[in-house]
């Protein structure tokens, strides 16, 4: 009895023990199965998210430090940029100032000439120059046309290409494209007075108004009111 | 026959001249007119034009159109650009040639029919005709310089190197002004070619010659690695400019670039001939520059050196003004001291004692005295020369006209100086 009891004691043991590893094995499973999935919902999101999400986070926090700092800065009344300043090397600084592009301000308009040679040095300063046609073009024609006085004629030496002439036309319809926007559409005011009778006459008020409006405002505001103050 | 007797016309006669109760503005009115609408026309109605027929009855009423504007007002450019617009937009660029031909003749020196004229003709992609245009344009009116810069910026864009070249050679031969110049050399730098810029730059500086242009010529070669180059144009512009039109922008420009090339004697020498040829009003800028150059690169000798030679410089101005101000000869003299130039100093003091007080009153002697005094004693103790020393004052004592006053103290410093040169006899003597 006791060895039928201890062997089926045993069964049980190895039965309940093996139930248990099994369970483990299991369990072992499980785990890993979940740690996988979770890596995978990881991986997949990563993907998920714009190619430079790390880099312009990073950019973003160091901005918003920067700014923190500045209104620090203001707050007890220093100046940042000099504070910044005197943290960095001369070198970098000096490649910093170098880095900064050159701004070109539209100073408003001055004569149509002054207009056309600024629009020319836009032009051609957002133009790429290509030597290898410049080479070619110097050995088509020849050296001496090439770089001939003022006197020596040139007529029939340059033949046209294709392209050439597609590209300067693109660049004529860009630059008809932008003269277009260059006055733009007021709007209606329907308060304003009106002192004219006809289209043309409003234009021209308007116009008056451009001219002489700083000069004859106090004139205007007198008659309004009836007395001169 | 005697005239009719005059007869008043008949008006009708105001008899209630006191103001209405209902008053009205003549901006009331305007406003109630504008809401009337009364211009406002309905739109034609719209017409799709569905065969060639009316198409050309369409072109018909717009050309009619056209040409009655024209007819009614000749010079309006306004009205002929319109018309050559539509006939480019109706694809009719021979149309709308000639009508930009005939608006030449009303008005050829008018820059935006030339303009528009050419570029229909670009746009259209005729491209020899758009040239002729060009041409004509530059020919007619060479000193507008939007032809110029359009005409060469179209034959780039064409890749017409030489053409382009050509154009800005025959713009170049009306001798513009420097923008032109400038852009003329920043195309042959486009196409890096650096000898026919040089070439351009040595023209340019002889047309436009002002200090300016030369400095940028010097700049051209410099950043171009040139040195030699660079060093030789602004030594020909200093002999260019001669004596009768000196510069400091020239000297401070080429001093620099000389500080650049860590030749910094040659830029030492360079201040100091500037500074010597220069008329001293103009010079204020050169002396700043010039110590700082010696604060950066001189020792401490050739700073004092600049400081002194420019309060130097003050000086004499103030002497020369005013020789009686025996201040400003007492800091000069002070000064000069310090320097310690012992020629230099003797020469200032006899300059300052033949500036005699006018009067032969005390007081005004008073001052001067004490330049002789300082003299005498900087003569005894700076240059231990007792033979000098004596005599300035043997001279400042006959100098002086003891008749009508004189000074104690001259005597007494004599004889405490004789004392001291263990002269006894002589000190008894003056006491």
């Amino acid at each position: 009895m006791i060895a039928a009891s201890s062997s089926s004691s045993n069964k049980t043991d190895k039965i309940a023990d093996f139930k248990a590893r099994l369970a483990k094995l299991h369990g072992k499973r499980n785990e890993a199965a979940a740690l996988n999935h979770k890596e995978v919902v990881e991986e997949d999101r990563i993907k998920q998210m714009p190619k430079n999400y790390s880099k312009k986070r990073e950019r973003l926090e160091a901005e918003f430090k920067e700014d923190q700092r500045r209104e620090a800065a203001l707050a007890e009344g220093k100046d940042y940029d000099r504070l910044r300043m005197l943290e960095v090397g001369a070198d970098e600084a000096e490649r910093w100032e170098r880095r900064k592009k050159k701004k070109n301000p539209d100073q408003g308009f001055s004569t149509y000439e002054d207009a056309t040679i600024r629009q020319y040095n836009r032009l051609v300063k957002n133009k790429k120059t290509d030597m290898a046609e410049y080479e070619k073009e110097k050995q088509a024609v020849g050296e001496a046309a090439f770089y001939g006085e003022n006197n020596t004629i040139a007529i029939g030496l340059h033949k046209d290409s294709k392209e050439a002439i597609d590209s300067m036309v693109d660049d004529l319809e860009k630059q008809i494209a932008k003269r277009d926007k260059y006055s733009r559409r007021r709007i209606y005011d329907d308060d304003a007075d009106i002192n004219f009778i006809n289209e043309r006459n409003m234009k021209f008020n308007k116009k008056l108004e451009r001219f002489y409006g700083n000069y004859t405002e106090e004139i205007k505001q007198n008659l309004e009111r009836g007395t001169a103050v | 026959m005697e005239s009719k007797p005059q007869k008043m016309p008949k008006v009708a006669k105001v008899k209630d001249k006191s103001p209405a109760e209902l008053q009205i503005t003549a901006e009331q009115l305007l406003r109630e007119a504008k809401e009337r609408e009364l211009e406002i026309v309905p739109p034609p109605p719209r017409q799709k034009i569905s065969d060639p027929e009316e198409l050309q009855e369409y072109r018909l009423k717009k050309r009619r159109a056209f040409e009655d504007n024209i007819r009614k007002n000749r010079g309006n450019i306004s009205n002929w650009i319109k018309y050559a617009k539509w006939e480019e937009e109706q694809q009719e660029i021979r149309r709308a040639r000639s009508v930009y031909e005939r608006a030449l003749d009303v008005e050829h020196r008018n820059i935006t029919l030339w303009l528009k004229y050419a570029e229909m003709e670009m746009r259209s992609r005729q491209v020899n005709h758009a040239r002729n245009v060009w041409d004509r344009a530059v020919t007619i009116l060479p000193r507008a310089n939007q032809f110029w810069y359009k005409f060469t910026y179209m034959e780039e864009m064409l890749k017409n190197i030489a053409g382009c070249r050509q154009v800005f050679e025959r713009w170049m031969e009306w001798e513009p002004d420097e923008q032109a110049w400038l852009t003329y050399i920043k195309f042959e730098l486009r196409y890096k070619e650096l000898d026919r810029a040089r070439a351009i730059y040595e023209r340019f500086v002889y047309v436009h010659p002002e200090p300016k242009y030369w400095i940028k010529y010097a700049h051209f070669e410099e950043n171009h690695s040139y040195i030699q180059s660079a060093r030789r144009v602004y030594e020909r512009a200093i002999q260019f400019f001669g004596d009768d039109h000196l510069d400091e922008s020239l000297f401070i420009a080429f001093a620099k670039f000389e500080e650049g090339q860590k030749e910094h004697d040659r830029a030492r020498v360079i201040y100091r001939y500037a500074l010597d040829h220069m008329p001293k009003e103009k010079c204020s800028t050169l002396y700043n520059e010039y110590t700082r150059h010696e604060k950066k690169y001189g020792d401490k000798s050739s700073i004092d050196d600049v400081i002194t030679s420019k309060r130097k410089f003050q000086y004499e101005e103030a002497v020369k003004t005013n020789p009686h101000d025996y201040d400003t000869w007492f800091d000069y003299v002070r000064m000069l001291e310090a320097d310690g130039n012992v020629d230099l100093i003797r020469e200032t003091y006899e300059r300052a004692i033949a500036c005699v007080p006018p009067l032969k009153e005390k007081r005004h002697w008073r001052r001067y005295i004490y330049l002789w005094i300082y003299y005498a004693v900087f003569e005894e103790l700076s240059t231990k020369d007792v033979e000098r020393a004596r005599q300035v004052y043997q001279m400042c004592l006959r100098l002086i006209p003891h008749k009508i006053f004189t000074f104690a103290e001259i005597w007494l410093l004599y004889a405490k100086f004789e004392i001291r040169q263990k002269d006894l006899t002589a000190a008894r003597k003056t006491l």
